[in-house]
């Protein structure tokens, strides 16, 4: 869902109406209230996510039926695939980027990337037998449809998502704990999104615009601003999705475990998009083999597996680039962990964490760029630039023209981060999970600290976009 | 204490702070216009029901009408409640929401924005018409009327809009931390400008009548309607200012609606002699009087008011000191920029 003010005022009728109602009636009242919220938004998304509810529903019937299993479940992942292969490639057509065109409007809805992704899942875990058919759509409609998480996930297993349904109807208005709960991640997730990720956001697109004219200070600078950019964008997006959901009883998946703490690119991946690193692992990675087929195999599989992320994220070369150099350096990575001696200092500790870190910015760079040529040229200037003709302080008088308050701002926010994100590895807790555990008057001083800093440094209103989210356009 | 105790005091704790915070930060980076902010804001520190005439509308309200000359000659206790542009349906919701905290004798409304401006919907200056007033119903349904659906949360909640103003920040930001009720209290509304520009004076003989929108006719009725239903007086007016044909038109229309409801009707824009005007000194711009040109404007309207209106004289009254404060920074005003005070 979108973090606007629509939607905290969609989430607050539905939540009263929800406790209002009776329990039995809980499941399809937010089945219903879903699909209401995907039309609000968009009506071709509302009308895909209906027809694919449809789809997997019944082909899940299908699937059930034993000896039609096979065909139906290769036939129904066939099709996602094909859709979603469809979906991401529709630059190659003309007819499809005609923006009059009913087809454009259908062709790329909002969402469909993740919970495409989802109905593949329920499909192969159909066919290995660990799930039994959905025989109610609107579980099905409220598994692929669920606001919170639509637009930008996390992707959802239907078993684990089915358990969580399971509280729904049981769920009391007042819980010990779950209220709180509910705040902190909403809060984190709204203060990652709309104090740091979105300021970021207008200086990295202002790096990015003029990159060209800039040294390669200022363009490392506009690097390392979108690694935190991305990762505040996407991790508050998750935060606030997994509160919002809370207030309901529906558990969802924690999609972001401290990345940037990680000391090698494996752990990178246990801890990046976990919903999306672990759908990779388990449906396509170990399909293929896994590591059970020898190093060299593994390296393969890797790259393949990395290969895929970058097309799913899209199809133009720099997001298969993205994916490829992180699937290089899985596979170095790989290598290194099979290694003895020095190579272990490199994915461990402060020198691995340092290490992953900058990979991993690297590899944005190609992420953040519109084409690989682009990225490519970035990557150039930010290597041979030198100091820019009116040295650095040229550069931050084109980005911080009046003032260097927003500069400021960035710089301690970040600060902030880091060091949160260290205690909060310290004790092996995402950051929501930090604050939960200490006592409530310490919970209401952080409460308070962030309610006023999104209030005087939120990046809304008027002149901004905040409904804006990176992970949208996948 | 027990536990639980201890819970709800911390969080009524918290939530006192966050509201505090709040209100500490709303007042520090709100934007301070006097353009039809400071002129909302400030009613609401007006003494309850001491202010006898109201005078609404456009910029040529808070420009032209001096209210501190009202008061020192005629003891009329006026508040200038106008904003930049504003259109008669924002003049509308601003009488609803003046009748809530003052009990008027008299409305007067100037007609300017009506006829210059024909859009259904005017965006130019409508912060400066909606941040100053309270959030209420009232409001909301100003909003509702004023923008169209897309834009409605361009304009609410106004925090959105200026919680970014640090580097913006002036002494007067600062000093409206600690500026008192009593001290918002002595401003009236009234801001004159200072400029002088010769202006040339406008032929009037316009016959015909016309122009006005729909939606404006249909708030200057309502308008109508609301002081009928509230027993206030209502006064139609055109201040003075370099008109044209297609303006007269307007005015033609609305002296016609006057006419038909039994309303007072005055465009001053006949009577510059009258006001003894001096187009070479009395304006700021084709569209402003300057303080000498409102002073005289003013004497005139004060006169006409005193005639055809029961208003008291409130001098010499407690209740209505702010009105002498008021007066006196004017005046002192008036000299700072160089103009003669009587």
């Amino acid at each position: 869902m979108t973090l606007t003010i629509f939607s905290a005022l969609y989430i607050l009728c539905v939540c009263a109406l929800f406790y209002l109602i009776q329990s039995r009636f809980r499941v399809g009242f937010l089945a219903l209230s879903a699909i209401c919220y995907v039309f609000l938004l968009s009506v071709p998304a509302g009308l895909t996510v209906t027809a694919v509810t449809l789809f997997a529903w019944g082909f899940g019937l299908l699937i059930g039926i034993p000896r039609l299993r096979s065909i139906f479940s290769t036939l129904g992942v066939a099709l996602c695939v094909a859709f979603l292969l469809l979906m991401k490639s529709y630059a190659r057509f003309p007819f499809l980027q005609d923006e009059t065109s009913p087809l454009h409007r259908f062709i790329l809805p909002i969402g469909f990337s993740f919970y495409i992704f989802q109905v593949i899942s329920y499909f192969v875990d159909l066919h290995r037998g660990t799930l039994t058919p959905e025989k109610d759509p609107l579980k099905m409609l409220l598994y692929l449809a669920w606001f919170p998480k639509f637009i930008s996930g996390p992707i959802e297993r239907k078993a684990d998502f089915d358990k969580q349904l399971e509280n729904v109807r049981t769920l009391r208005f007042y819980e010990p704990g779950r209220w709180s709960r509910v705040f902190q991640y909403v809060l984190i997730g709204v203060f990652y999104k709309v104090v740091i990720a979105d300021r970021l956001g207008i200086y990295v697109d202002r790096i990015w615009e003029s990159y060209t004219e800039m040294g390669s200070i200022s363009l490392l600078f506009g690097a390392l601003l979108y690694s935190f950019q991305i990762y505040c964008d996407f991790a508050g997006y998750s935060y606030a999705a997994i509160g919002f959901s809370l207030l309901f009883g529906i558990r969802l998946t924690d999609n972001f475990l401290l990345p940037y703490q990680s000391k090698n690119i494996s752990e990178f991946w246990r801890r990046w998009h976990y919903s999306l690193s672990s759908w990779l692992r388990d449906y396509l990675y170990i399909p293929l083999g896994g590591n059970r087929k020898g190093t060299a195999r593994k390296v393969i599989n890797t790259l393949i597996v990395f290969f895929i992320c970058g097309l799913w994220h899209g199809e133009s070369l720099n997001f298969v680039a993205w994916g490829m150099l992180h699937g290089f350096f899985s596979a170095a990575d790989v290598l290194l962990s099979d290694a003895s001696g020095w190579h272990g200092k490199l994915r461990s500790g402060l020198p691995g964490q340092i290490l992953t870190f900058l990979a991993v910015t690297f590899a944005w760079i190609f992420f953040r760029a519109d084409a690989l040529k682009v990225a490519i040229d970035y990557i150039l200037h930010m290597l041979s630039a030198g100091i820019s003709p009116g040295g650095i302080g040229a550069d931050f008088r084109v980005l911080f023209p009046a003032h260097i308050t927003d500069l400021v701002i960035m710089c301690c926010s970040i600060l902030l981060l880091m060091i949160v994100e260290y205690l909060a590895e310290l004790e092996k807790k995402s950051v929501p999970a930090l604050i939960i555990g200490k006592p409530y008057y310490v919970q209401y001083a952080v409460d308070f600290l962030l309610i006023t800093g999104i209030m005087i440094l939120g990046i809304y209103g008027p002149a901004h976009d905040t409904a804006r989210m990176i992970y949208m356009q996948f | 204490m027990t536990k639980k105790r201890k819970q709800i005091l911390a969080f009524s704790i918290f939530f006192l702070m966050c509201v505090l915070s709040y209100a500490f930060f709303d007042r520090l980076l709100s934007i301070k216009t006097e353009h039809g902010i400071a002129q909302a804001r400030d009613l609401y520190a007006q003494p309850r029901n001491s202010i006898d005439v109201a005078f609404m509308g456009s910029s040529h309200i808070h420009c032209d009408v001096n209210t501190a000359l009202l008061w020192e000659e005629y003891g009329i206790a006026a508040y200038d409640y106008s904003a930049a542009e504003q259109p008669l349906w924002i003049t509308y919701y601003y009488l609803k929401e003046l009748c809530k905290y003052q009990d008027p004798k008299l409305v007067v409304i100037d007609l300017y924005s009506p006829a210059r401006f024909k859009e259904d919907y005017q965006y130019n200056w409508l912060e400066d018409n909606l941040a100053g007033v309270r959030f209420s119903l009232n409001k909301v349904q100003m909003i509702l009327d004023s923008c169209e659906y897309d834009k409605i949360w361009e304009f609410w909640p106004s925090i959105a809009r200026y919680h970014l103003r640090f580097d913006e920040l002036t002494g007067e930001d600062w000093d409206y931390l600690t500026t008192t009720r009593r001290e918002r209290a002595s401003f009236k509304g009234y801001t004159p400008y200072y400029i002088v520009t010769p202006q040339e004076e406008p032929l009037l003989d316009q016959e015909y009548s016309g122009g006005i929108t729909l939606k404006s006719e249909i708030y200057l009725q309502k308008i109508i309607e609301y002081c009928k239903e509230k027993d206030i007086s209502l006064f139609l007016m055109v201040s003075p200012y370099i008109t044209t044909q297609e303006d007269e038109l307007v005015y033609n229309r609305v002296h016609e609606i006057a006419l038909m409801n039994g309303i007072a009707f005055n465009s001053t824009n006949y009577f510059y002699n009258a006001m003894d005007l001096n187009f070479e000194e009395d304006f700021n711009d084709n569209s402003h009087l300057n303080y000498s040109g409102s002073c005289k404007f003013t004497e005139y309207l004060g006169s006409e008011i005193k005639k055809n209106f029961d208003i008291p004289d409130r001098r010499g009254n407690d209740k209505w000191e702010s009105w002498d404060r008021h007066v006196q920074e004017i005046n002192e005003k008036a000299i700072e920029a160089g103009f003669p005070v009587n």
